[in-house]
């Protein structure tokens, strides 16, 4: 595993759902969800992981928690003595140990909480599961977590529903925080917020990565979010990881069409600015029977015959800068408007 | 808000209140508007701001129990005469040709908009045969046309297909095609590309933007994303609890805004190209839910400039500051009277 900093190694891991059909359920051919993707994050960092839906990110975010199985890979990470463990080998019950480290916060708040609970019971709960703590301690420690993620601690018997969409998504960002853990991973977790509680809450996020020194894989279809947030950035399509490099290079200076032309896309706000718009034509491969070659040469308007034929390799084709297209070195590909 | 010919919708001091147990709920609560020819008004806001209420109540889908007053001016290009849709019975023969017909509407989410039983050219079809032509082949022409003009691909097969063997984007185009089959004189489009991934929703903008240029409709573009209002309108209402609060055109918006309220908006959002590491600058608190409000202004809560004892005597009235740029200040309204 890399450096000392590594945190989490994520290495040619791969999903595929079979497709099952007929009387006998016989696999007539598999989803390819997530397909050959590595990941490193670093403690402390925050990777952003963007794509349109159906790419495979959350099912990526998934399976590093191993909440689904992954087919194949594997997922290496430092727990806090710095050994370094790889996740998929581990028993259903050395895996409880490790799910302490790494916690999720979902996208929807008014889904992800459930509506009998109290709040001391939703964010006590991992306490009392983890056996971290009980009674008056557990109350004790609710109370600091509530007041770390900015509610009032007074309300610690309330149901959820009285509480807003933006403080609901604090409770459940209190509980992901309850165990101490190190990884979290944001699923589209401002997605569902409004801009103002978005700007709330994408501080909050930042303020307590400082304080407790948190890692973030931050899942978000929003480019403005990604941007703002992470360190490093992975663009995934149909399930691979097609470009991957520190946020500002991917940014500045995208290397795959696919970068670009999202980029392009996303409207930007000022009407003073007038850009050439890459309008991307037809829609997102499907995963069960992707097309030949490079997944993206359909939509891809650089594509030449090689890229029908054979699918690139994900190299590094600048320092840090990884991408996945035979054309990556050749390419002058724009950034974003406004850069 | 000035009218004058070329004005086809005016909305004044429209209010619409529910009455519930906790009290009585002000969604919208003194909204005017104007729509000229050809114009895109968007209109932005956040969840619980009265945006689609306003639209919906234009159209009169807003639930019965609704307390609806004010006028709802559409100039019918059909008759030439000012019709008052405020006042029209729900169920009356004459909404019911408005709807659809010379005002028509795109939803969100294409899947719930349109039933799941019927093929995309049955309720297509539906809309042409009510108010455009009695013949029906006449109208599988129709619709044909529309479906090939939004970018349809093979529309003779998507015509005998159900809403679930479309994917979203088609579902969106579908839905953009049936709103525009009856040539309507405004098109309201709620959130048209909130559940559409970035890519199709350049696809989908484009796409309307172009049918505008071609049909020459009005369109009332409700979105909370800053970044579709900055491509799509020529001008804006910022909605906030039930009242605008700035309306203006979209460079102004956005190079010169005057509202707290829409400058917190502005800043709030993280946007590609802004420098980075800086900290967004978060609008405390959550919109209040609009049940026996204080007076004074809606935005006073959370406002960072609100001043007490001057914003929070008694309701703000929307002032003209130049032509054209409409604001609901106090503050704003002093520093302008002063300087001139």
């Amino acid at each position: 595993m890399g450096t000392e900093a590594t945190l989490l190694e994520v290495n040619a891991m791969k999903k595929y759902f079979p497709i099952k059909k007929g009387f006998l359920k016989r696999t007539v051919g598999y989803v390819k969800a997530v397909d050959d993707v590595h990941l490193t994050i670093n403690e402390g960092e925050t990777f952003g992981l963007v794509g349109e839906s159906g790419c495979g990110k959350s099912t990526l975010g998934r399976c590093i928690l191993r909440a689904i199985e992954p087919t194949e890979g594997s997922i290496k990470f430092r727990n806090q003595k710095g050994n370094v463990v790889d996740i998929t080998e581990l028993s259903p019950k050395d895996l409880r140990n490790y799910r302490r480290d790494m916690q999720l916060i979902f996208q929807d708040p008014y889904s992800s909480l459930n509506p009998r609970m109290t709040v001391l019971n939703i964010i006590g709960e991992p306490l009392i599961c983890n056996k971290i703590a009980s009674g008056n301690q557990l109350r004790e420690r609710v109370k600091s977590l509530m007041e770390v993620v900015g509610l009032n601690s007074k309300h610690l018997e309330r149901y959820p529903h009285a509480f807003s969409g933006g403080q609901r998504q604090r409770i459940g960002i209190a509980r992901a925080l309850a165990t101490n853990p190190r990884l979290l991973i944001c699923d589209e977790s401002v997605s569902a917020l409004d801009v103002s509680i978005q700007a709330q809450i994408l501080n909050l996020l930042e303020d307590l990565q400082e304080q407790f020194n948190l890692s973030y894989l931050f899942i978000s279809h929003d480019l403005g979010v990604i941007q703002h947030i992470s360190d490093k950035i992975g663009v995934m399509y149909v399930g691979k990881m097609v470009e991957s490099a520190a946020t500002d290079d991917v940014f500045k200076n995208p290397k795959h069409p696919y970068t670009e032309s999202l980029l392009s896309a996303k409207p930007v706000p000022d009407p003073r600015v007038k850009k050439e718009r890459i309008v991307l034509q037809g829609e997102v491969a499907n995963p069960a029977n992707p097309p030949s070659g490079c997944y993206f040469h359909p939509r891809c308007k650089y594509a030449k015959d090689i890229c029908r034929k054979k699918a690139p390799a994900f190299e590094e084709v600048a320092p840090g800068h990884f991408a996945a297209c035979h054309f990556a070195k050749d390419l002058q590909l724009t950034g974003a408007a406004g850069q | 808000m000035i009218s004058d010919e070329q004005t086809i919708l005016e909305v004044k001091d429209l209010k619409i209140h529910f009455k519930l147990h906790e009290g009585l709920l002000k969604a919208v609560d003194g909204v005017d508007l104007s729509l000229r020819k050809k114009e895109t008004l968007g209109i932005v806001g956040e969840s619980g701001s009265g945006k689609s209420v306003t639209t919906q109540s234009i159209l009169r889908i807003i639930p019965q129990t609704a307390h609806l007053e004010g006028e709802i001016i559409l100039r019918s290009e059909e008759t030439g005469k000012n019709i008052n849709l405020a006042t029209l019975p729900m169920n009356g023969k004459e909404i019911r040709k408005i709807r659809g017909g010379e005002i028509s509407m795109i939803f969100q989410e294409p899947m719930k908009a349109f039933s799941p039983v019927h093929t995309i050219g049955n309720q297509m079809m539906e809309t042409v045969l009510l108010h455009r032509t009695k013949d029906k082949n006449e109208a599988k022409e129709i619709v044909l046309q529309s479906l090939r003009e939004v970018g349809m691909s093979n529309p003779e097969q998507r015509f005998d297909e159900y809403p679930h063997q479309l994917s979203g984007g088609m579902r969106q185009r579908a839905m953009i095609a049936m709103a525009l089959a009856s040539n309507p004189a405004i098109l309201i489009a709620d959130e048209p590309t909130t559940a559409l991934d970035v890519t199709l929703q350049a696809q989908v903008l484009e796409l309307m933007n172009n049918l505008k240029e071609k049909t020459g409709t009005s369109i009332i573009f409700i979105t909370h994303d800053l970044g579709v209002i900055a491509e799509m309108s020529d001008n804006v209402a910022v909605m906030y609890l039930g009242q605008v609060m700035e309306y203006t055109d979209v460079d102004t918006l956005f190079h010169g805004a005057k509202h707290p309220y829409t400058l917190a908006l502005l800043k709030s959002m993280p946007s590609v190209g802004a420098a980075e590491n800086k900290r967004l600058e978060a609008i405390e608190g959550n919109v209040p839910t609009p049940i026996n409000l204080p007076k004074g202004c809606r935005f006073f809560s959370r406002c960072k400039l609100a001043q007490d004892g001057v914003c929070n005597v008694q309701d703000i009235p929307l002032v003209k500051i130049e032509d054209g740029h409409y604001v609901r200040c106090v503050l704003v309204d002093e520093k302008n009277r002063g300087g001139r």
